[in-house]
């Protein structure tokens, strides 16, 4: 082609097209790029008080979503389930052999990742009140109860877990410590309760919530008559659940998924005490109970199963025996209790060799409405006493999260589950990787029965 | 459902494409009529060796826009409205040497002119256009593009997806099925794994248009589950191939700078059929095809029926009941044809496919129409729209409770019973085939182009495209069925609705210009832009009142979720090529791109690149016995954007309670987030031997991705669930490719090719960024998807205590226990490390033979079901091991304690026959007799045997779906069926 002589002509109307180009495209693409996301909110938006509500739920949703986890892992760990599972992780966590490289993610770290994550929400949510209500939030009852989540992610992380962050990227602190500043938080919740104006319900409930959180946490933290005179502040009849649904997969229980004999099968009853169930029917109601402790000729309700006629686990190996009152994911956990506070109150008595008081208080509960188990005798002994304050929160908190932080604070995993297990579960792995306050294998947990 | 009101973007958006178009205009407005007074050329091309017609020759005449044609498949042309004098007329096939030659043109006259084009086993003079910047030949281009000509494979074989056509085709691509079933996905990637967390398959262009590509199953924010399991339907098969023409492949960033800023992962693009132009009765094309696909008999459960359950029901072996021959039937039909200024290519096509393990089928009919027209010597034309839909009732399998063939291998024999005869752990299979899962794809992608001769040298063209998907889903648990472990009680039914698109609008400019010292320029200019937007919305109905209903309102409860993505890309690029005597070729090209998903404190990307190729052929100094030789060498940069909303630090809903709402922090979000950068340098060259019957290729690429974008956790106690996004890592890929082919004999009677192909790659993550990511996929100096896990220390068997299975007393034979170490150990990695092939084309008289064989080497995966199945008392391995009458052994309860302690890793090393064909040309006497053209009958088995040592049923499947970022194991997947087919085509 011959176009030397036309390059000139050409090159000016090749650099005016370009320039052209680059004109009119750069100007119409001004504000293309800015794409909004439609399906989130960004931080500024949640700083009004028409959302905050949803805001505090929020926290109080993530710490319920955290429960349900929380019970697969410790009960797994402790004596009362196994896993029935073909996943090696479950397999690993029943038979207490924790190591710390342990995956992010699965039962190993989910669940204290979700403590954490709903303590801090509660802990943000607690910021955004104070900025958006002002001088009213000392007031709001979203201020108690976003207080109380906090409190509560720390009890529950002090249970379950040798060491935790005791604030947001902070370093390693054993579990005696986040029981201390569960108490602290406790304190200040109930303050923030009973300062809630114009909604009674909420004072009431957030009140006991407090109170009955901190009895616990005054109790594993070693101050049993601040723990006694807690629990005594529990209303009778008081419960607080952790709430679940079908409606969405966010709000499904996966203990109810998973220690259910019509869905997963994935967590059942642990062999050593297949012997004290009596099954009464296993082919149509599926009703079974384990025998009373102090009582072998009577099933104790507080501790129903499900069991079908020779059905195995989903690993096909073990004997399956499901949880009765975690028949469905929309089952509640129960967290805190009037319930719970008495048992305090027995340990209290207890330990003061008020064994007498003890067994008062224990047979009440034995003898109430739904339960009618004969009276246990006045243990004659501390041993006594302490294996039925045992047998007696075994039955009544049955499969609730506490069975693993007993075993540990009386020194029972060895005696009961054998040498080598871990007698708590570890950080989070996730936690400690992202965490800059801390170092991979820079732990001390978990104790090894 | 959420409808993206975006008015004002899509104003800015309209106003872009018509700004092109104005600019187009403009550049445009100097035109001129075609002359009235034309000639035409008329002729036969034969293949020099074979004296044989070859259809499909391209002929242009040089520096005409409308002189375009193409011979049929007696090798005849004709080409007309050419104004008189002097003209160059160029042909080109794929696989031949080009060749010109000078006509003498007369008006109102036709020349007649016949000639031989040679064969050639190297590919130097292809034209190719995708990334180029233009229409130019490979010789010119310093980077890797590799050429698939499926109009040739199709007609040799019956082929119903477009992963087929590229597997085992290109050095460095890898395509692979991953899940058995039909319809499902091909894992396709180019030159390894270049990024820690984004998807790995490349830009998939369509005759210019940016395509829906997606192969992965999709949520719609939580409120349900996938659909069919881990497999998922691929958008990709939504094509016929029947259409295609021709495929181009960019293979690294070097080679697809132009690409910018989703160009990582190289690019394909795919060229669909298009007419051709002379005053030609219409050319029909009827193909017919049938066959069956069918698993091979290797399932792990040959020794189930020698066991009895707990009611007395002997257990199945499901290669006995559940393999069955799946049915296979296909129509297309095309018309082709034109006139002097005009082209059109319709087709029409309907197949059916049945998957063998049942229920599972795929119903696709495809219509298409590309029309283009050459009103005078400066514009064209053309528009091309393609109208799909895509009926798959999908199979259940992947990491999913209803898996069908993972239920029925993976459970244990001896506790069959009458409802699960195969001793199904979690869902039975009888149960599982009561369900209907189906995914129901509406799909429109089309484009309009524009091009203008402004003057010589140069010419504007201007595309606008979309590409529309709307994929409606269901998946119906009936009432009655043992659906517990899947979270269903009483039946449930899911309705999902994906509605994609991509609009795509693209300027090119170029002009061609004599420079001095004997220097031409070809400078490029252009700007290219794309709006992608993806809708994801589930419905889910649970509990139904009784059998009968499958409605989603009549279930007790209901829910839905709605996902939503949106992303904007705007390019702009410059590229001139010089080349020197047509021998010295160097580019260099510049791409710069803004992109909505960068984070708002990060402005345009860049990307350089350079290339270099030098053609020895015509210096005249090469040895007589080299008959072509080049070298080659580039380095350019592309990268890969983030995810839509990465960026962003957002606050996210959730229900809470029973019935409540609440709201959580979800993303921390990064506002200087931009796109990773990978920057690849290769060197190759091609040599042609003995007058181009032999050709050897080969390739070196390095390629290092930068700002590799790291998922960094987020401490949890700082609240945060998604994982921050980070520009930190830095991963590199090494490799080779080489490829040989030989045309070793050809004549009229006889002909024989044969080629292999050869690639490596080393992948290798070089920078994390400080992070310790905490999984296995990612570890600093080990390849991405490395697998790592804990391996045995020993093996011991205690004489008593108690056993690890069961917690009873050891048995006589005592309690056999392996250790295991505490920390993972590597062991190796987890995509192949070199790849090679071996193709075979025989003709002989009227048959041709073809085969193509594959070998994949260096991968390891995680075998899940292996340890699955005999943590659950199932699989030959385990059950063979246990005594008389199925008592446990020392051997059985090994196997089994290993298992529950540990998962297996094997091998993906295979050798596969990949492809086994026969071709009968129908003799022309009879053909013609029933009015028919050149007719084939052909017989093909494609997958038709794999060699392996993984202890698994086939050693590609991943369970997480095609072109996932991970490279997940086997689980609970079916392999790929042995698909055997009969196809006739003719042409009248």
């Amino acid at each position: 082609m011959r176009i030397q002589n036309k390059r000139a002509g050409v090159g000016r109307v090749a650099r005016h097209t370009m320039m052209l180009a680059v004109l009119v495209v750069a100007s119409a693409c001004k504000g293309l790029l800015d794409v909004p996301n439609p399906q989130a909110f960004g931080n500024d938006a949640l700083n009004n008080a028409v959302i905050l509500k949803t805001v505090t739920d929020g926290s109080e949703g993530l710490l319920h979503m955290a429960f349900d986890d929380y019970i697969i892992a410790t009960e797994l760990l402790a004596d009362n389930m196994t896993s029935t599972s073909t996943w090696i992780d479950w397999e690993d966590v029943a038979f207490g052999r924790l190591r710390h490289d342990w995956a992010t993610a699965g039962t190993f770290s989910d669940p204290q990742n979700q403590l954490l994550r709903a303590r801090f929400a509660a802990q943000s949510a607690a910021e955004r009140v104070q900025l958006v209500l002002g001088t009213a939030a000392s007031t709001s009852a979203l201020r108690a109860q976003v207080l109380a989540v906090d409190a509560i992610a720390d009890l529950l992380l002090g249970m379950g877990y040798c060491e935790s962050p005791l604030a947001s990227g902070t370093a390693r602190a054993p579990d005696a410590a986040v029981f201390k500043q569960a108490v602290a938080k406790f304190t200040a919740a109930i303050a923030a309760a009973q300062a809630i104006s114009g909604d009674a319900a909420a004072r009431t409930k957030w009140t006991a919530v407090g109170y009955a959180g901190r009895a616990r946490a005054n109790l594993l933290a070693g101050d049993y008559a601040a723990a006694g005179s807690d629990a005594a502040q529990v209303p009778a009849g008081f419960v607080y659940n952790a709430i679940y649904a079908e409606g969405a997969a966010s709000t499904q229980s996966a203990t109810g998924n998973q220690f259910n004999q019509n869905r997963n099968r994935s967590g059942g009853l642990r062999e050593m005490y297949h012997s004290r169930v009596h099954v009464i029917d296993s082919t149509s109601s599926l009703e079974a109970y384990i025998r009373d402790w102090s009582d072998p000729t009577r099933d104790d309700p507080r501790m129903a199963l499900m069991r079908t006629a020779n059905q195995l686990g989903v690993n096909n190996r073990i004997p399956y025996y499901g949880i009765a009152k975690y028949a469905s994911r929309s089952a509640p956990i129960r967290m805190f209790s009037s319930v719970e506070a008495t048992l305090i109150q027995a340990e209290v008595a207890m330990r003061a060799s008020n064994f007498t008081t003890e067994a008062t208080l224990l047979n009440g509960l034995r003898a109430r409405t739904g339960v009618a188990l004969p009276p246990m005798a006045v243990p004659a002994s501390a041993a006594a006493a302490q294996a039925a304050l045992l047998n007696e929160r075994m039955a009544e908190l049955f499969v609730e999260g506490h069975r693993l932080q007993d075993l540990d604070r009386f020194n029972l995993t060895g005696a009961l589950l054998g040498p080598g297990r871990a007698t708590k579960l570890p950080l989070s792995r996730t936690e400690i990787l992202a965490n800059p306050s801390m170092k991979d294998g820079g732990g001390s947990c978990p104790r090894i029965s | 459902m959420y409808l993206p009101k975006r008015p004002y973007a899509s104003r800015l958006f309209a106003r872009a494409a018509l700004a092109l178009l104005a600019l187009f205009t403009f550049a445009g407005s100097v035109s001129a009529q075609a002359g009235a007074q034309t000639g035409a050329v008329a002729g036969t091309i034969l293949d020099a060796a074979t004296k044989r017609p070859l259809s499909a020759v391209k002929l242009q005449i040089v520096g005409e826009q409308y002189g375009v044609g193409s011979t049929d498949e007696r090798g005849r042309f004709v080409i007309r409205g050419i104004a008189p004098g002097q003209r160059v007329m160029r042909a080109t096939r794929i696989g031949m040497n080009p060749i010109s030659q000078t006509l003498a043109i007369r008006a109102g006259d036709t020349t007649r002119v016949d000639f031989q084009m040679s064969e050639s086993a190297v590919e130097l003079s292809q034209v190719v256009v995708t990334g180029t910047g233009g229409a130019v030949e490979k010789r010119q281009v310093g980077a890797s593009i590799g050429t698939v000509d499926a109009a040739a494979m199709t007609d040799q074989m019956a082929v119903n997806d477009v992963g087929r056509l590229l597997s085992a085709k290109v050095t460095g691509l890898r395509a692979t099925t991953v899940g058995g079933g039909v319809g499902s996905g091909q894992d396709i990637r180019i030159r390894g794994t270049a990024s820690l967390s984004l998807s790995q398959r490349p830009a998939v262009y369509i005759d210019g248009v940016r395509s829906d590509t997606r192969a992965t199953e999709w949520f719609g924010g939580g409120a349900c589950c996938s659909f069919g399991g881990g497999a998922s339907t691929d958008r990709l098969g939504d094509l016929n191939p029947n259409d295609i023409d021709r495929i181009e492949i960019l293979k690294g960033a070097a080679a697809a700078t132009l690409y910018g800023s989703e160009a990582t992962n190289g690019v394909i693009q795919i060229f669909t059929k298009r007419g051709r132009t002379g005053e030609r009765p219409t050319e029909w094309n009827l193909s017919l095809g049938t066959g069956f696909g069918e698993l091979r008999h290797n399932l792990p459960t040959t020794t189930f029926p020698q066991f009895v359950g707990t009611d007395g029901t002997r257990a199945l072996d499901a290669n006995q009941t559940l393999i069955k021959k799946g049915p296979y039937e296909a129509l297309d039909l095309s018309a082709s044809g034109g006139t002097v200024r005009s082209t059109y290519f319709s087709s029409l096509q309907f197949s059916k496919e049945v998957g063998s393990i049942q229920p599972n089928d795929q119903t696709k009919a495809s219509l298409r129409l590309n029309l283009s027209f050459t009103p005078n010597d400066k514009w064209t034309i053309e528009t091309k729209s393609a109208y799909t839909r895509n009926l798959i009732n999908e199979i259940q399998a992947g990491n999913n409770w209803t898996a069908l063939l993972g239920n029925a291998i993976n459970g244990n024999p001896r506790t069959a019973t009458a409802a699960r005869p195969y001793g199904e752990a979690w869902v039975p299979v009888k149960d599982i085939e009561t369900m209907t899962t189906q995914s129901d794809v509406d799909r429109w992608s089309g484009s309009f182009t524009v091009s203008h001769a402004t003057m010589v040298g140069m010419t504007n063209r201007v595309t606008v495209g979309l590409d529309a998907t709307n994929d409606h889903k269901n998946r119906f648990f009936p009432y009655v069925g043992a659906f517990g472990p899947a979270g269903v009680t009483n039946g449930q039914k899911n309705l999902g609705i994906r509605n994609y698109k991509s609009y795509t609008v693209d300027y090119l400019g170029q002009l061609t210009s004599k420079l001095p010292f004997g220097i031409e320029s070809n400078l490029s200019w252009g700007s290219q832009a794309f709006w992608d937007i993806e809708s994801l919305l589930i419905s889910v109905g649970n509990t139904f009142a009784g059998p009968g209903v499958n409605s989603i309102s009549s279930a007790a409860t209901t829910q839905a979720s709605e996902s939503f993505t949106e992303t904007v890309n705007i390019g702009f690029l410059a590229q001139d090529r010089f080349s020197w005597r047509d021998q010295l070729f160097v580019t260099l090209g510049l791409r710069m791109d803004g992109n909505s998903a960068f984070g708002k404190n990060y402005g345009y990307k860049k990307y350089p690149k350079m290339d270099v190729s030098y053609d020895m052929t015509k210096g005249g100094y090469l040895p007589t016995w080299i008959s072509s030789a080049r070298v080659r060498s580039a380095i350019g940069q592309a990268g890969k954007m983030p995810g839509p909303f990465d960026s962003f630090t957002s606050y996210a809903s959730t229900p809470v309670f029973t019935s409540g709402i609440g709201i959580v922090p979800l993303n921390p979000g990064n506002a200087d987030l931009r796109p990773e950068r990978s920057t690849e340098t290769e060197f190759g060259f091609e040599m042609g031997f003995l007058q181009d019957r032999i050709g050897v290729e080969a390739t070196m690429y390095s390629q290092v991705t930068s700002d590799a974008i790291v998922p960094k956790a987020f401490p949890p106690s700082a609240g945060f669930t998604t994982a921050r996004s980070i520009n930190i890592g830095e991963v590199q890929n090494h490799g080779w490719e080489a490829a040989i082919n030989y045309r070793a004999y050809a004549t009229g009677k006889a002909e024989w090719t044969t080629g292999f192909k050869f690639d490596g790659n080393k992948n290798k993550i070089t920078n994390l960024g400080g992070v310790n990511l905490g999984n296995n996929a990612f570890r600093l100096n080990y390849p991405i998807g490395g697998v790592w896990d804990r391996v045995p220390t020993g093996y011991s068997v205690a004489s008593s205590g108690t056993s690890p299975l069961d917690n009873k007393p050891c048995p006589s034979y005592g309690c056999p226990t392996t250790t295991r170490g505490d920390t993972a150990i590597y062991l190796g990695p987890g995509l192949p490390t070199f790849n090679a092939s071996w193709s075979n084309n025989v003709r002989y008289g009227a048959f041709t033979f073809s085969m193509l064989m594959s070998i994949e080497d260096g991968a390891i995966f995680s075998n899940g079901d292996r340890a699955y199945r005999i943590r659950q008392g199932g699989s030959d391995e385990y059950l063979s091991a246990l005594g008389a009458g199925g008592t446990r052994t020392l051997k059985a309860d090994s196997i089994a304690q290993w298992a529950s302690i540990l998962n297996y890793y094997d091998s993906r090393n295979s050798v596969r026959l990949k492809e086994l064909s026969m071709a009968w040309s129908v003799p022309e006497a009879f053909s013609t007799r029933l009015g028919l053209g050149t007719s084939t009958i052909t017989l093909t088995g494609q997958n038709v045997w794999w060699w392996d040592h993984c202890n698994c049923t086939d050693p590609n499947t991943n369970w997480a779906g095609a072109s996932s970022f991970g490279f997940a194991g086997g689980f609970l997947m079916q392999p790929s069926p042995r698909l055997f087919r009969m196809q006739f085509k003719t042409r009248f």
